[in-house]
């Protein structure tokens, strides 16, 4: 079981390790990288370009379904785009809200004839409008067959040579074509290009443009924010630095249409059509050795409204979940395979054990805790210290995500933003991550059953700086679910910790000896049975002097029992120290805890009094450092550890209090320092136990390692947490 | 979990929590110092602006031409990107005599030997600055031109790319076609900033279009320039509107130039219906109908609409039949195009198979809305 704990817990400390060090690679890459893209976006002037017709003229492709509230602003921004030649074709993905009746009033549309040809299959389109009002707007309303299946509507409708695919919720900042042809300006080989998708709820908009930015007023849309900077800002730009980017959003981005039809469009019977066309464009054109080209530049942005209550962000986060989850296991053919050079061996690997089984490795993490903790070996000191580390980093990973807007876009105003992104990048840690971990978590079951639903978004509709309350209806609210999952962790937990305490409430529940003690009757123990010490099996070292005669005159004072079977062993501690032990055990080398365990089928924390690990005193051959001395201390023994009061050393375990007072008293002169507490055992057992020490709650090692400025193992008798003795 | 001798992993993970602590309130508090420094930055760039417009406005204007004036405040290189900034954006947004008067200002002794110190820098990023600024000098001395043309050959795409705009800004031919001859052999560099290069390389108000076509016309028959980057270069001028190389493209055309790259073949195709030269027309008939690529008879198609003359109808209801289906919707919307003519002519198609019936009944109400 030790070997066991061991493994995994080194296993999660590796996989911490390894995560952060690539993300801690990658935001240094991002950072370098950005600042030099900022530098170089002036070398392609594009005034030449656009006095000419031979530019790629562009196709916007934005997808709606049940998109009433939004999508009239949003399309009146993409009229508003500053480029040259550009159509916008917006596809009413059958929505069965009023879509397709907002866009008819407010843009004038009228049914018109245009020859589609069927180059990528789809479901049937019922009609296609033109504006009267804006030629360069077409809207093709077909019927329902989610949003891959409105793409490749898009795409065959569309006759550029770049197709740019938009959530139809989206808005676009007025320049971001012009950004994203530069990509294709400066190498030949682009076939597609990501932008940044930037959280725009609670920010002003005014005719269709942001007038000012804000940070979300709700808690899950400000973490959010953090959570999309460090994505975009260091995550695929670092991606894209290294050639390997998998990803570019569903809710931006640019491609060639021709790249796109040779590998079949969308697919239709995947939820991460974005990355997977992506993955398929990379494989189509490494296994045919053409060059090209995936980039992502973060400086045009695509404004987005994201999820603000925890029912729809958890759909989305799991169909996000199966979507990589379904691309990985579609082009798993690519994962260390040479052909796909660094995509094979870098990309692929990062997405499938960070990305995929991110989730399974902390919802792991924390269910091994809580095992741990049920069966009482988790040391919790560490746990704590662990989680905060792990917290801190991801922290300093969050906050150099913001230090990186800082020192290029700034795009949030004031310094009171940088506060605000920092608080919640710590808030985030509470709660949020792990629910998310668990959405993920669920995406990945859900993805293993066979599901492929999209899930229903409900959005509140840009804000503007007019209310325009009347103008938006509201969005619908959703029927409440039974929280099946809430209640499944819920039942979980309690469980644990009802069985963790169960002795204490049931006090009455009849406690199983049969393990402790050959003799089951607690009415009549058997005499035999007194302590663990007097077994014979013994492992204690109860006392640590710097001189061999104050170490002899202690083992003189010890009780009989005690005296006969112990003895005094000279030790060199880790720090320099010479010592000496005494030390009470019949072999040379004491037996572990998980030794004694076994002997007595007992359970882990049923005797937290000895030491874990072995012991393995060196014979005192160290000699002790001559500058090394004890530090000055208002103690008036500072002969023993165990002599100073600040004892925690458990030397008996007892069935009955009055045994534990007898062999207490037997105790002679360590009587004047020990204490008999009761004890439940994490196995449910009610036990005395004769503690040596002034406190209930006897005082960490490491505490009074401190006090004494003794090196870190130089105590390894004593446990290192926490009894509770009460 | 952690067994109870572990301290060392307690104690390390406690000195790494307690590091990162440190690292986080570092990183916010570089944040907010970084926001409230450009934050001043912003604030004197903003009044720096504003006394440079000042100065500006009165030297375009003639009441106060005093250069010293200009020179003495434009010191730092602070000052002087956002003098040439500012310099940059008013030429754009002026025309007539103020354009002249504001490149002259380009000249200021410092300004030039700042950028020049930064052309001569081993950095590439300092030369790309450099270049960008002699992309808004019209006269550059000799020692410019060595580097300027020196980095042109640069493997660098952006330094390239850089230094062919600081060339192309003469006012003489001779060293833009110098630049442009130099870009034009790049085999890797893209369509688009072949394009922008070429647009740059005509300069519309020095109105040099004989001196130009001629320099063009040399490159046409250059065999060592990359195929598609002449495609590029055919399909540019034709945009731009050299009608002197018409026959120049005609003769290419006739005389089977480089016939074995489809790109060129293509785009002088373009050519020839963009110039509505119906003669080339004759030409196409024998070669380009039943070319192998469909690209080509796509084109072909295009070009005898351009011509509208009925004598191409016989040809585009060949390719209305085309196995290809891009080449079959484009020469159907030609024949639509036609006219009467080109519609008894469909009329005739679409009784052949139910498949052209429908494409030209879609592409006729198609074209009958839009």
């Amino acid at each position: 079981m030790n070997i066991f704990l061991t493994f995994i817990e080194y296993a999660v400390i590796s996989y911490f390790l390894t995560i952060n060090l690539v993300y801690m690679v990658l935001i240094t890459i991002s950072f370098f990288h950005i600042r030099k893209q900022i530098k170089q976006k002036d070398v392609f002037s594009l005034s030449g370009l656009f006095s000419s017709n031979l530019y790629y003229p562009i196709s916007i492709l934005a997808p709606a379904y049940n998109e009433e509230s939004t999508v009239v602003a949003s399309v009146r921004s993409l009229l508003q785009l500053q480029f040259p030649n550009y159509e916008v074709i917006v596809i009413n993905d059958g929505s069965k809200d009023r879509t397709m009746d907002v866009l008819i009033e407010n843009f004038k549309l009228k049914k018109v004839d245009r020859y589609v040809p069927l180059i990528l299959s789809h479901k049937p389109i019922k009609a296609i409008y033109k504006s009267d009002l804006y030629p360069e707007l077409l809207v093709v309303d077909k019927e329902n067959g989610r949003k891959a299946d409105a793409l490749n509507v898009g795409i065959n409708v569309s006759r550029n040579d770049l197709i740019c695919s938009i959530d139809a919720d989206s808005v676009l900042e007025p320049l971001v074509l012009q950004s994203m042809i530069r990509c294709f300006i400066e190498d030949e080989s682009t076939i597609a290009v990501g932008g940044i998708v930037r959280i725009a709820n609670d920010c002003i908009f005014e005719n269709n443009e942001l007038k000012e930015i804000r940070v979300p007023k709700s808690f899950l849309a400000r973490i959010q924010v953090v959570e999309y900077l460090r994505a975009f800002l260091f995550g695929r730009v670092g991606w894209d630095y290294l050639d390997s980017l998998l990803i570019i959003s569903g809710a931006f981005g640019l491609f060639d249409r021709k790249a796109v039809l040779k590998v079949g469009g969308y697919l239709h019977d995947t939820v991460g059509e974005d990355m997977e066309l992506v993955v398929r464009l990379h494989r189509y054109y490494r296994e045919n050795k053409i060059p090209y080209r995936v980039r992502f530049i973060p400086e045009p942005v695509c404004w987005t409204e994201v999820p603000e209550t925890k029912a729809v962000l958890a759909r989305q986060r799991n169909r996000w979940q199966r979507g990589l989850a379904d691309t990985l296991w579609r082009h798993r053919k690519m994962m260390f395979n040479p052909t796909y050079g660094r995509l094979g061996f870098f990309a692929m690997p990062f997405f499938f054990f960070i990305e995929m089984l991110g989730p399974i490795v902390e919802v792991g993490g924390y269910f091994f805790l809580f095992i741990t903790w049920v069966f009482g070996a988790l040391n919790i000191e560490f746990a704590l210290v662990f989680l905060a580390a792990s917290i801190l980093l991801g922290m300093v990973l969050s906050v150099s995500s913001v230090l990186c807007e800082e020192f290029t876009y700034r795009r949030y105003p004031q310094v009171r933003h940088i506060f605000i992104m920092f608080f919640y990048a710590l808030l985030e840690n509470f709660g949020y991550r792990q629910m998310h971990s668990w959405w993920r978590l669920m995406g990945l079951v859900d993805f293993l059953k066979g599901n492929k639903s999209w899930g229903e978004m409900t959005r509140k509709g840009l804000g503007t700086a007019t209310k325009q309350a009347a103008a938006k209806p509201v969005a619908p609210k959703e029927p409440r679910k039974f929280p099946f999952g809430f209640l499944f962790l819920f039942l979980f937990i309690g469980s644990g910790v009802m069985y963790k305490y169960r002795a204490v409430i049931w006090p009455e529940a009849p406690i199983r000896y049969a393990t402790l003690d050959p003799s089951p009757d607690p009415a009549s123990p058997d005499p035999t049975f007194e302590s663990l010490l007097s077994k014979g099996h013994y492992h204690l070292v109860l006392g640590t002097f710097l001189s061999e005669s104050n170490a002899n005159r202690f083992l003189e004072s010890l009780p009989a029992a005690l005296r006969d079977s112990a003895e005094v062993v000279k030790d060199a501690l880790p720090s320099g120290y010479l010592v000496f032990r005494v030390r009470v055990g019949r072999s040379d080398t004491p037996l572990t805890t998980a030794t004694m365990r076994r002997a007595y089928a007992l359970r882990p924390g049923d005797y937290p009094d000895a030491y874990a690990d072995r012991y393995d005193a060196p014979g005192g051959t160290k000699p002790p450092a001559a500058d090394l001395v004890m530090k000055p201390t208002s103690h008036v023994q500072p002969d023993s550890i165990l002599t100073q009061g600040y004892h925690h050393l458990v030397i008996g375990t007892f069935r009955t209090e009055a045994e534990a007072r007898r062999f207490m008293n037997d105790l002679d002169t360590l009587k004047s320092i020990a204490n008999v507490v009761p004890h439940v055992t994490a196995s449910g057992k009610n036990v005395f136990l004769v503690g040596l020490g002034k406190y209930a709650k006897p005082y960490h090692t490491w505490r009074i390692r401190g006090w004494y400025g003794f090196g870190d193992d130089d105590f390894p008798d004593a446990y290192t947490g926490w009894v509770s003795a009460d | 979990m952690v067994s109870g001798d572990d301290f060392d992993a307690i104690r390390f993970v406690y000195i790494v929590a307690s590091l990162l602590a440190i690292l986080s309130v570092y990183l916010l508090f570089t944040s907010v110092i970084v926001r409230y420094a450009s934050r001043y930055v912003e604030k004197q760039r903003t009044k720096r602006r504003n006394q440079f417009y000042t100065y500006i406005i009165e030297y375009i204007t003639g009441e106060n031409e005093s250069i010293e004036r200009m020179e003495k405040s434009v010191k730092a290189e602070f000052d002087m990107d956002l003098f040439v900034e500012i310099l940059a954006d008013m030429m754009t947004q002026l025309d007539g005599q103020e354009v002249p008067k504001i490149q002259s200002l380009l000249f200021l002794p410092g300004i030039r030997a700042h950028y020049f110190a930064k052309l001569k820098s081993s950095a590439n990023q300092q030369r790309i600055d450099a270049c960008l600024y002699y992309s808004k000098v019209i006269d550059i001395n000799d020692e410019e031109l060595r580097l300027l043309r020196q980095y042109v050959k640069s493997p660098s795409p952006l330094l390239a790319h850089a230094a062919a705009s600081g060339l192309l800004s003469s006012k003489e031919v001779r060293i833009r076609f110098e630049a442009l001859t130099q870009v034009v052999h790049n085999p890797r560099i893209s369509r688009l900033a072949l394009i922008e290069i070429m647009y740059r390389f005509h300069t519309l108000a020095l109105d040099q279009f004989e001196e130009e076509s001629e320099c063009i016309s040399k490159l046409l028959v250059d065999t060592s320039i990359p195929a598609h980057n002449i495609g590029v270069v055919i399909r540019a001028i034709t945009d731009i509107g050299y009608g002197q190389l018409l026959m120049v493209l005609y003769d290419l055309l006739e005389s089977g130039f480089r016939s074995e790259d489809d790109e060129v073949i293509d785009a002088l195709i373009y050519s020839m219906g963009q110039f509505q030269f119906g003669p080339a027309g004759d030409w196409m008939i024998d070669t380009t109908v039943g070319h192998a690529n469909p690209r080509i008879r796509k084109s072909t198609a295009q070009a005898f609409e351009a011509f509208n003359d009925v004598r191409f109808l016989p040809y585009l209801k060949q390719l209305a039949q085309d196995p290809v289906l891009d080449v079959r919707i484009r020469a159907i919307f030609a024949m639509v195009a036609m006219g009467p003519e080109g519609q008894t002519n469909l009329d005739e198609l679409a009784m052949q198979t139910e498949e052209l019936q429908e494409l030209i009944g879609r592409i006729r109400d198609e074209m009958e809305v839009v």
